[in-house]
């Protein structure tokens, strides 16, 4: 009787197709070394009653933008989503792996209603050390074991880490972090995490050329609770970027600005409606 | 390379089921937990070695070759060890455990030249309201139960007491005469095979025992003492009359109860 782990590589053999199992420690080494091969901005925040994943909507193809339409955040089950930079390929073949060969066949074995997010990260780490995919993903979710909260982190080499506050990868994750470092508390709530998140996006959307305006295309954020994921509205979202970039606008005196134009074109557009009425 | 013949295949059930023995393991739900009861012999067994704990949920519970329990009980460990480091302990549940040891009963049932000889009793208190329990017979047929479960105890004839030979038919005792040359003649030993009242099956008179006496929401004490009961009344009498009952409440540590026959 084979044990759960050959059961696994079974099904990852049948899933690989020309991706390598078990890389060689020489292959792993150049992939780290050429580390910032990824662009883009994923992010995720832990708040009292669970957690928040937010990702911008650009993908790369070297010096070109192929899509600013890109949906980063996949929901791997009800309580928890994924996130990944990197190689797109890599991580929609992961997140294949996970949600169609991985999760049916134990959740069938041990009769599970729900492998959560612990049992999910568990499994991503293994695939991760038996398969070499140059990317770098972020799961986060409710955890109804502990009852919090909780975030982990991947890299291609199969490291594990498990953040107790926030995380961010991509091109634009030092512009995120920053942020995050800044106004992350331990007691932050719903909305408070909301309004780092977009301060973060914003941040690393406006230094980084690999992460979208989220001015031009509001991000997808999700809010992971004991309830269930919910999406942020991308029209609210609209209104407190809007907000944010006319106060930045006003405090640095451009006259001209995309914030000060749109909420201009805003006005004169209500004074019109107003003048019809 | 064996040849699987249906006599060879009769034969290993047979010989399982006579390897199992005659002694029972009785598992018993009460309001807040379970308890298992068995034989116990002070000189050839080790206290609870009849049970393994998969996790903080589940637990596994077998009776019959101890050379088969604990070669089963390695491999089911080397599983849940794989799979927890895998997946994560509290994911590892009786159902899971159940579709594995099926596998691995039919598979040395059908392939192997000896069947394992070992009855098993899973349990899972996952949902404390509804306890998942399982029994699983040697040959990886499963039986889901509720409140109590048997294990063990196959069929066995009795021999007959001096009484007993004394007061046969006379054509009971012409039959008796000739199955016991017959017997002795192949080196066998002497019982009387005939009548179906000889044979004696402590399972199911343990079963109807406990349906009798079973009921809902019972107290620990009042487990022990059914327990208690059951086995002094259906297990087969051994030179040993010692049994131990280990009682397991949830979220508390599991405690070891030993009874003798005729003490309090």
């Amino acid at each position: 009787m084979n044990g759960i782990g050959e059961k696994l590589l079974r099904v990852l053999e049948t899933y690989a197709g020309t991706r390598k199992i078990a890389a060689s420690e020489a292959e792993k080494m150049a992939a780290m070394a050429r580390l910032k091969i990824h662009g883009t901005t994923i992010l995720a925040l832990k708040f009292k009653e669970g957690v928040i994943m937010a990702a911008d909507r650009r993908c790369v193809a070297g010096e070109k933008i192929f899509s600013d339409k890109e949906i980063k955040i996949e929901e791997t089950g009800s309580l928890s989503c994924i996130a990944g930079a990197g190689y797109v390929s890599d991580c929609q073949w992961l997140v294949k792996v996970l949600k169609q060969g991985f999760l049916p066949e134990l959740e069938k074995f041990w009769e599970l209603d729900e492998i959560f997010v612990d049992g999910q990260a568990n499994l991503i780490d293994f695939i991760m050390e038996n398969v070499f995919l140059l990317t770098w993903p972020i799961l986060a979710g409710f955890d109804p074991f502990e009852n919090n909260g909780r975030i982990f982190m991947f890299e291609p080499g199969g490291m594990l880490f498990k953040p107790d506050d926030y995380a961010a990868y991509g091109s634009g994750e030092d512009y995120a972090l920053t942020v995050l470092d800044k106004e992350w508390s331990y007691d932050c709530s719903e909305t408070k995490g909301i309004m780092i998140a977009i301060e973060a996006l914003l941040a690393s959307g406006k230094k980084d050329k690999n992460t979208s305006d989220s001015l031009l295309h509001p991000p997808l954020i999700k809010i992971i609770t004991s309830c269930g994921i919910k999406d942020f509205p991308a029209e609210k979202f609209f209104k407190i970027a809007l907000k944010e970039r006319v106060k930045e606008e006003a405090r640095k005196g451009i006259k001209d600005g995309l914030g000060t134009f749109i909420v201009g074109q805003f006005l004169q557009n209500l004074a019109k409606e107003l003048e019809k009425k | 390379m064996i040849i699987q013949t249906p006599e060879l295949l009769f034969y290993k059930k047979d010989e399982a089921q006579n390897r199992i023995d005659k002694y029972l393991l009785i598992l018993v739900v009460f309001k807040n937990g379970l308890a298992f009861g068995a034989k116990f012999n002070e000189r050839q067994s080790k206290p609870g070695q009849w049970l393994m704990e998969i996790n903080s949920n589940a637990i596994v519970g077998g009776i019959g070759d101890f050379r088969d329990f604990k070669a089963v009980m390695l491999t089911l460990s080397n599983f849940c060890q794989n799979a927890a480091n895998i997946l994560g302990a509290h994911y590892l549940t009786g159902n899971g455990i159940v579709n594995f040891l099926t596998g691995l009963l039919r598979e040395n049932l059908e392939e192997k030249s000896v069947a394992l000889a070992v009855n098993f009793i899973v349990a899972d208190c996952r949902n404390k309201k509804n306890l998942f329990l399982c029994f699983i017979d040697f040959d990886g047929r499963i039986k889901q139960l509720k409140n109590f479960a048997v294990a063990g105890g196959s069929d066995y004839k009795k021999p007959l007491t001096k009484e007993e030979l004394e007061k046969l038919t006379p054509e009971e005792k012409a039959v008796f005469d000739f199955q016991k040359s017959r017997l002795m003649n192949a080196g066998m030993p002497e019982e009387f095979p005939l009548s179906p009242s000889r044979i004696h099956r402590p399972r199911k008179e343990a079963i109807a025992y406990l349906e009798k006496n079973w009921k809902q929401n019972m107290k620990k004490e009042e487990a022990i003492e059914l327990i208690k009961k059951t086995l002094f009344e259906c297990n087969p009498e051994s030179h040993d009359k010692k049994i131990e009952i280990i009682v397991i409440e949830y979220e508390k540590e599991a405690k070891l109860f030993y009874f003798q026959k005729g003490k309090n």
